[in-house]
């Protein structure tokens, strides 16, 4: 049987882009939605759906679009290159197999594959591209810093709010929104607990240090723990200037963990101020 | 008559100014420029010339369109005169969901927040007037062959999108040669 095979391959997606652009009308244009205004009319110019999912310590958005394609013409090689990918959010691509009518494109390997006896001729355009994006690592602090006295409290601070990053997707925009949704609090010692809210410092709250607050902690033996702190976001994209869609599940990111130095403390009764009289009676 | 001193783009030059454009530039506040070539009269006098002669083109065109789609999709090579060759296959396959699915629409299709992107004129008189508008289809509606309304419930009315019209200054007239969806934030 003879089988013949155009197989075309564009390496680098500025380069394509270019091509694309200088080459006029092509595969390429409807990489970017393009539609006639009598299928804006029919509902045929709707962007491609997108989905999204966790994956790790962040979210990934795909989408698939297929549109009717036109043969390449001769020269036209990298006019089937799409440009989607590139991002500040780590956008990746890989290449995908040709399916047998289908012209797939990803962002960094474009691929044409088409069979005699009918080369190329008005192949199905397949635009696949997927875009992560990370969750932002909460910040932590706490007070007293680095240390604590066995049986005062010590308290805990995490930080965390909602965040919207961007990117585009098929050329089109894409957002993903994380919201904390709550925090754990791993004191190193073997107590451990969850709140809705990262907490505040006592000068936040109004009250004296060393107060009990949601967040705060009271060691009761000496010695050094790991502290680690939590936080969980919910998470939406949005895709195309659409609406928001939630994303099933939690995302859960750590904070660096550090180290809180308890020690003891007594309280003795001194004569005067220990510091301008350090020989006086108790000090 | 303005000094001709730009000189035909080049072809290294319109790709960089390509990959500007697709890389997300907003069309906001697109600052009109326009290339003649040195040895061509100019076919606009003045940015205001090659926009409402761009925006009066794909009227004609708009109003033919609605008129197929009225029909159903009947006779659509009457979209010919108002599109390149190009462009014409795309149109003729938008308008067979019509006809092979029985639907009419009724109603005009309506376009608004129009500005200039350039306009250019090559030395070998193709003219080529860019233009960033809103199509919006919120009064077209979907009906079947029962006359009952069929229009996609999640359709977009409003479309932000970027178009080309081109001619040969011999016939100064524009035809569509491309209409994209725009990319960037949606500005409808």
């Amino acid at each position: 049987m003879v089988r013949q095979q155009f197989l075309l391959v564009t390496v680098g997606s500025v380069v394509g882009l270019v091509a694309a652009v200088v080459a006029g009308p092509s595969i390429a244009i409807a990489a970017g939605g393009g539609c006639t205004v009598a299928e804006q009319i029919v509902g045929q110019c709707d962007p491609p759906q997108a989905h999204g999912s966790i994956d790790g310590g962040g979210v990934n958005i795909g989408a698939t679009q297929e549109v009717p394609g036109s043969a390449p013409r001769s020269g036209d090689d990298a006019a089937a290159s799409d440009s989607s990918s590139g991002d500040s959010n780590g956008t990746t691509g890989s290449s995908s197999f040709p399916d047998a009518g289908f012209v797939n494109i990803a962002p960094l390997w474009n691929v044409i594959t088409c069979q005699a006896p009918d080369p190329c001729a008005n192949p199905t355009v397949r635009l696949s591209d997927l875009i992560n994006f990370r969750a932002p690592v909460p910040t932590t602090s706490m007070e007293p810093n680095g240390w604590a006295v066995v049986g005062l409290d010590a308290n805990f601070v995490a930080g965390a709010a909602v965040d919207v990053q961007s990117g585009t997707l098929l050329r089109l925009p894409a957002q993903v929104r994380f919201t904390p949704a709550g925090f754990s609090w791993d004191y190193g010692d073997g107590a451990k607990r969850t709140s809705a809210d990262g907490g505040a410092s006592w000068a936040k709250r109004g009250i004296p240090e060393f107060s009990p607050t949601p967040t705060s902690h009271a060691y009761l033996r000496t010695g050094s723990f790991t502290v680690q702190i939590g936080v969980s976001y919910t998470a939406e994209y949005r895709f195309a200037n659409q609406n928001w869609q939630q994303i099933p599940g939690i995302l859960n990111m750590q904070a660096p963990q550090f180290a809180v130095v308890v020690g003891d403390a007594k309280t003795v009764l001194v004569g005067r101020d220990c510091v301008a009289n350090p020989r006086g009676p108790g000090c | 008559m303005p000094m001709l001193t730009h000189r035909l783009l080049a072809a290294g030059s319109a790709s960089l100014l390509a990959v500007g454009i697709l890389a997300g530039c907003a069309p906001a506040a697109p600052t009109p420029t326009h290339t003649p070539a040195a040895t061509q009269s100019p076919m606009f006098a003045s940015d205001a010339d090659a926009l409402k002669a761009a925006t009066d083109a794909y009227a004609a065109y708009l109003k033919m369109s609605d008129t197929i789609a009225h029909d159903g999709g009947k006779d659509p090579e009457r979209i010919k005169p108002f599109v390149t060759g190009a462009q014409l296959a795309q149109q003729l396959r938008g308008f067979e969901v019509f006809s092979k699915d029985g639907l009419r629409s009724s109603g005009d299709t309506r376009f608004d927040t129009v500005s200039l992107q350039r306009w250019t004129q090559r030395g070998d008189g193709l003219v080529e007037v860019d233009l960033y508008m809103c199509t919006d289809v919120s009064d077209v509606r979907v009906l079947n062959s029962t006359g009952t309304d069929v229009t996609p419930g999640t359709r977009i009315d409003r479309l932000p999108i970027q178009i080309a019209l081109q001619s040969q200054t011999t016939s100064g007239r524009l035809l569509l040669a491309r209409s994209d969806s725009w990319s960037g934030n949606n500005f409808c």
